[in-house]
């Protein structure tokens, strides 16, 4: 059976030519780079020199740049470090609720901790209002922090924008760009973005290592405590060998970006326009033009996501519910849910996020396979028939 | 997930709905996120045929496929059937609440033995 992966996402594979940076690393590098002797001069080296081609990537200077174990990490530094680093200021913090569970679960720490956190809402294509924005922000607000592409819809927030009336009331702007970095150019300056997340295994890099960009004119506090590790700001020995691989994938995301980008448009246009031929009553979510073009949300009226998944997955084919449930949880995905989507549409959500590896056979394979599974499950819904009967109806 | 719940779920044999049920049942689970119809035919007091039908996860469909399998073939007022034995027959231990799943069986046997009786009243 033919594995086809649709779950980009989530993860990427490795690239081989970021193996091959990695390679010379893992096997010969192995000096601490916090070490004063030659081997971890050595790599002390690798890592300024990976930091470099991150920074230049999206115009910041190397200084700017923080490595972290991941984009959670990065995440958590982010919200918990700048607002306690910035707490003379002001104890308000603005965010989405559609943002990642790292910062979601960090402001709730927060709020536990005498912080006050407006989670605004989001339009049904994911878009935070910036009259909400202006209503919130307040003398006492230090932080807002935006996705700027949204994990499970692919909306783009328009984060110059954000970025600017957060300034204009004083407050510093983080954004999450976990899902739009490697889809789009970023000039961190022009966007006036003060803090970033990027996550190297989101880009075909390895798994374990992220950063944070943290502009020079915005203080933070570190999370993690240890030497003097990046600056005093992130405690723990370099991941030198990760680093080298993130900063080999951000170089090949930067240059491919655009022959990237528009094989991804065109395979998700391709991917659609066949499942609206193919199958009947499905709903994309947020079809818009303002979004990452790997990430396709499709709710299949009457059919549990979770059962739609597993069917796929038995027949070779990797996505993620919209939902966010587990065998044990039956929670549904608070995106989904901010969305305006009603408890049934949600748990009959599935992400679809494409990659740069997947090709139009893969893509014709992997649509006959939903075809089939949606229609097995529907055979055997005992919902199905009266919802598009009810449909029917309502027109 | 383990294995029997994927291929019962992958495989399911009682699937669907019977055109003339004996008895037939619908039911959701607490919080509203599963519905599943158990349909019946009953023939001289024994479940000759059993069909479900769900909209549910993976491991509430392969618990339908497990409850069909136990009440086939048997006397329809003889039904011994409760959580222990089906997550037993599973051998998964998920704690899912499978109640409704046994509540919908029996409510299906219920309404056969109510049309039984509405049809006896009928003739006398």
């Amino acid at each position: 059976m033919n594995r086809i992966y649709l779950d980009n996402a989530s993860t990427t594979s490795l690239s081989a030519e970021v193996l091959n940076a990695m390679m010379p690393v893992l096997t010969g590098n192995f000096g601490n780079a916090s070490s004063i002797h030659s081997f971890g001069r050595d790599a002390a080296a690798l890592v300024d020199a990976s930091r470099d081609t991150i920074a230049n990537t999206i115009n910041a200077k190397s200084n700017e740049i923080y490595f972290t174990s991941s984009g959670s990490e990065a995440n958590s530094m982010a919200i918990i470090g700048l607002a306690m680093a910035n707490r003379e200021h002001g104890n308000h913090i603005i965010t989405s609720k559609i943002e990642h569970p790292s910062i979601l679960n960090a402001c709730k720490y927060l709020e536990r901790n005498g912080y006050e956190v407006t989670y605004l809402d989001v339009d049904k294509n994911g878009f935070i209002r910036f009259a909400d924005l202006l209503r919130y922000l307040k003398s006492t607000t230090i932080l807002v922090s935006i996705m700027s592409a949204n994990n499970e819809l692919g909306t783009i927030q328009n984060i110059k924008a954000i970025a600017q009336t957060a300034h204009e009331k004083g407050a510093k702007f983080h954004t999450d760009a976990v899902q739009l970095y490697g889809n789009m150019t970023f000039d961190v300056a022009d966007l006036g973005i003060d803090a970033m997340t990027i996550s190297s295994h989101k880009i075909y890099g390895p798994k374990g290592v992220g950063c944070l960009y943290v502009s020079n004119k915005t203080k933070i506090d570190p999370i993690i405590f240890g030497g003097n590790q990046e600056r005093g700001k992130r405690g723990g020995t370099t991941n030198t060998a990760g680093v080298v691989g993130f900063a080999k994938a951000c170089e090949i995301a930067y240059r491919d970006i655009r022959t990237n980008r528009h094989k991804l448009q065109e395979l998700s246009n391709y991917f659609i326009t066949k499942l609206n031929e193919m199958v009947e009553n499905i709903t994309i979510n947020a079809n818009v033009r303002q979004k990452v073009p790997n990430i396709i949300s499709v709710t299949f009226t009457g059919v549990d996501g979770e059962s739609l998944l597993t069917k796929l997955d038995l027949n070779g084919v990797a996505v993620s519910t919209g939902s966010a449930c587990t065998s044990n949880s039956l929670a549904v995905s608070h995106v989904i849910s901010a969305i305006g989507l009603s408890n049934d549409d949600a748990k009959s959500t599935i992400r679809f996020s494409l990659g740069k590896n997947n090709s139009y056979e893969e893509l014709d394979e992997a649509l006959s396979i939903i075809k089939k599974s949606v229609e097995e499950l529907r055979a055997y819904s005992s919902t199905y028939g009266a919802k598009t009967r009810k449909r029917k109806g309502d027109k | 997930m383990n294995t029997t719940v994927l291929n019962l779920f992958n495989n399911p044999k009682f699937a669907g709905r019977i055109s003339k049920p004996s008895g037939i049942a619908e039911n959701i689970n607490l919080d509203g996120t599963f519905h599943v119809e158990f349909s019946i035919k009953v023939e001289s007091n024994i479940i000759t045929d059993v069909k479900f039908r769900a909209q549910a996860n993976p491991y509430i469909i392969a618990v339908c496929e497990t409850i069909a399998s136990m009440v086939k073939n048997k006397m329809v007022n003889m039904l011994l059937l409760d959580e222990f034995s089906v997550k037993s027959a599973l051998g998964d231990e998920n704690d899912i609440d499978i109640n409704f799943c046994i509540e919908c069986i029996k409510m299906a046997v219920s309404d056969y033995f109510e049309k039984l009786e509405k049809s006896s009243k009928q003739k006398a």
